[in-house]
């Protein structure tokens, strides 16, 4: 009926004759999608098969992979320097995640207010997370170091309490090489999650609130039972991006302490990096790569029990 | 008459009530705002302080940047650091490597930034406007790989890209990073927010879906596309293990990794590696000054809205 009437207004339509509007959609989107998909085919999914299966495997280097069963894993759990690793990376990630939220938050809801200058610091607060982590850890050895500018300032604040300098990322006996790393971590990535709450904050609605004072909620009790639990979805979001990125902590003790000192600093993914590409043990290297990923897949699971609403995303 | 009269007595009734609960809040939301203010440039210390410490550092001497007490503007203005570090390290012909590090990452970030407009964005309107199968499915997989681990990948893409000689090449980091999940997540979520009418109206101004997509929509989308452009390049631009792994030799070398080096040539020399770290610092602390809001835009279309 209608193609009678339009087919002078339209002319220059080139539509394929024998195909009509649903597959032509279909077709163009499958086509539209392909670059991802076949891009993820062999460099996610083919690789992440291909990892599982080299994990079973004796390959080194060069040599003709053989299956060899679950040698290694048990040579990965039994080794002493990987528990290590797996605390401290444990450890970081616990810390990291539960501080940086924490922070983010609060620096959103102090930004959240109607006064002058937010926007100045919101940008301003942002800025060591444009920088690169190799710059940023370059920076921070020298912050760091014994007569760094952070001992400088610690000790004109905490003169009073006989605070000594300490070389944070070398002292083995002060511990604090893992603690630095975490300081400069959470710094860096709280203005990032700090963002994700306050566009959230900003659509909490005002009646919310007004409601909330009626009932003669205000100050730290309205902030935790009336805004935190407005909050959770996001609180989700950021908890598990935070976990899933500070259980891959890798640039930063690789360049600021190499592990060191005392392998206070070793992490799962340096381990893995230096058993694959240093002293070329693929097969052994891909069996703690896969026992990372499932740890963050677990983790995020127990996550989703505990935190997960309904709709965090899409 | 009366009537004016009632009102403006009730403007003025309403007018003094409201002076009196101002009076009332004034003294208190001062002291609030002003903590406020504090609590801000003790951040704002803490956050920046180190960067403008270092930027300072840079031009300073070895022997002042390790000073103590630290100084606070360098004695003299030395930016003979930076010209050490543009010239010292070079190849047997005498080419220096850091301007060649510099130009290995300027160009795979422009490239990768290029692909992945492209790609990125024709997969995010198909995501949100076309009907196709396993739709559902196929946008499922593809936030779940967001939970895998860069470095599990990193072993696998070395053993593929190996065999097709790709490693120490440009491709080893632009082939696998042409598309990237993130990426097409954020503007899928972007042309959603598109009215659908626009589509159905071109459709039947005759347009095909090429027309829709190219004419339509991406106009429409300048903003999210100068967002990605900006993330895309920084992402780039700032990775460390990609290249660290699958570039090998300091010709190829990106900026990152080439920095990471440089560590070890220059020990304590920390105001010669300052200055390196402010090259690659300051492209992105720059395009963060100029497009800024476009960063805090980024974070609005992630599923938080």
């Amino acid at each position: 009926m209608a193609t009678e009437v339009q087919a002078t207004p339209a002319p220059r339509v080139v539509r394929s004759p024998g195909m009509n509007r649903k597959t032509r959609e279909a077709l163009t989107g499958l086509l539209f999608v392909s670059p991802w998909i076949i891009s993820a085919l062999v460099f996610i999914f083919g690789a992440m098969v291909y990892v599982f299966y080299l994990s079973f495997t004796d390959l080194k280097s060069l040599n003709e992979p053989k299956i060899i069963g679950f040698d290694n894993y048990i040579r990965v759990v039994t080794n002493k320097l990987f528990q290590t690793a797996l605390f401290n990376t444990l450890l970081y990630a616990v810390v990291v995640t539960f501080f940086q939220t924490w922070v983010a938050l609060l620096m959103a809801v102090a930004l959240n207010a109607k006064i002058r200058g937010t926007q100045f610091f919101r940008s301003a607060w942002y800025l060591p997370s444009v920088t690169s982590s190799v710059a940023l850890s370059l920076i921070s050895i020298w912050v760091f170091q014994k007569q760094g500018i952070l001992n400088y300032a610690l000790s004109m604040l905490l003169g009073w309490t006989g605070f000594q300098p300490v070389a944070w990322l070398t002292d083995a006996s002060a511990h604090t090489a893992l603690p630095a790393l975490m300081i400069l971590s959470i710094i860096t990535t709280a203005p990032i999650f700090m963002l994700f709450f306050l566009a959230a904050l900003r659509n909490i609605p005002e009646e919310v609130y007004e409601a909330a004072s009626m009932d003669g909620s205000a100050g730290a009790h309205r902030f935790f039972q009336v805004t935190v639990p407005l909050l959770r979805p996001i609180m989700f979001l950021v908890v598990v991006l935070g976990t899933i990125g500070s259980l891959q902590v890798f640039d930063q003790p690789l360049i600021m302490t190499n592990g060191g000192p005392l392998n206070q600093t070793t992490t799962i993914n340096l381990l893995i990096y230096r058993s694959a590409f240093t002293d070329y043990n693929m097969a052994y290297a891909s069996a703690m790569s896969f026992i990372l990923f499932v740890m963050i897949l677990l983790l995020f699971l127990v996550q989703q029990r505990i935190l997960g609403g309904s709709n965090t995303e899409s | 008459m009366a009537t004016t009269t009632t009102t403006t007595q009730h403007a003025a009734a309403s007018a003094s009530l409201t002076a009196v609960e101002v009076k009332r809040r004034r003294p208190r939301h001062y002291v609030i705002a002003a903590l406020r203010y504090v609590l801000f440039a003790i951040v704002t210390v803490v956050l920046i302080g180190p960067f403008v410490m270092a930027l300072l550092g840079s031009f300073k001497s070895t022997q002042e940047v390790l000073a103590w007490p630290p100084t606070f503007l360098p004695q003299e203005w030395r930016t003979a650091n930076y010209a050490e570090v543009w010239n010292t390290l070079a190849d047997a012909n005498g080419n220096s490597y850091f301007p060649r590090w510099v130009l290995n990452s300027l160009f795979l970030a422009t490239t990768v930034t290029i692909a992945q407009l492209f790609f990125c964005s024709i997969a995010g309107f198909a995501f949100a406007r076309l009907n196709f199968p396993a739709k559902r499915f196929i946008f499922g997989a593809m936030l779940s790989t967001l939970m895998i681990p860069g470095m599990v990948l990193m072993i696998p893409q070395y053993q593929i890209l190996d065999p097709m000689h790709l490693v120490n090449t440009y491709g080893a980091i632009i082939i696998p990073n042409l598309a990237s999940a993130a990426m097409i997540f954020f503007l899928t979520q972007f042309f959603r927010t598109v009215p659908k009418e626009l589509d159905e109206a071109a459709y039947i101004d005759g347009a095909s879906i090429w027309t829709t997509y190219w004419r339509v929509i991406l106009p429409l989308a300048k903003p999210a596309l100068i967002t990605m452009t900006l993330l895309s390049f920084q992402g780039v631009w700032n990775n460390f293990l990609g290249p660290l792994v699958l570039l090998n030799t300091p010709d190829m070398f990106s900026l990152t990794v080439g920095l990471s080096f440089l560590k070890s040539q220059y020990g304590t020399s920390y105001n010669v590696v300052l200055a390196g770290s402010m090259f690659s610092t300051l492209p992105v602390v720059l395009l963060f000054i100029f497009f800024s809001r476009y960063y805090v835009q980024a974070v609005s279309y992630s599923g938080i809205k």
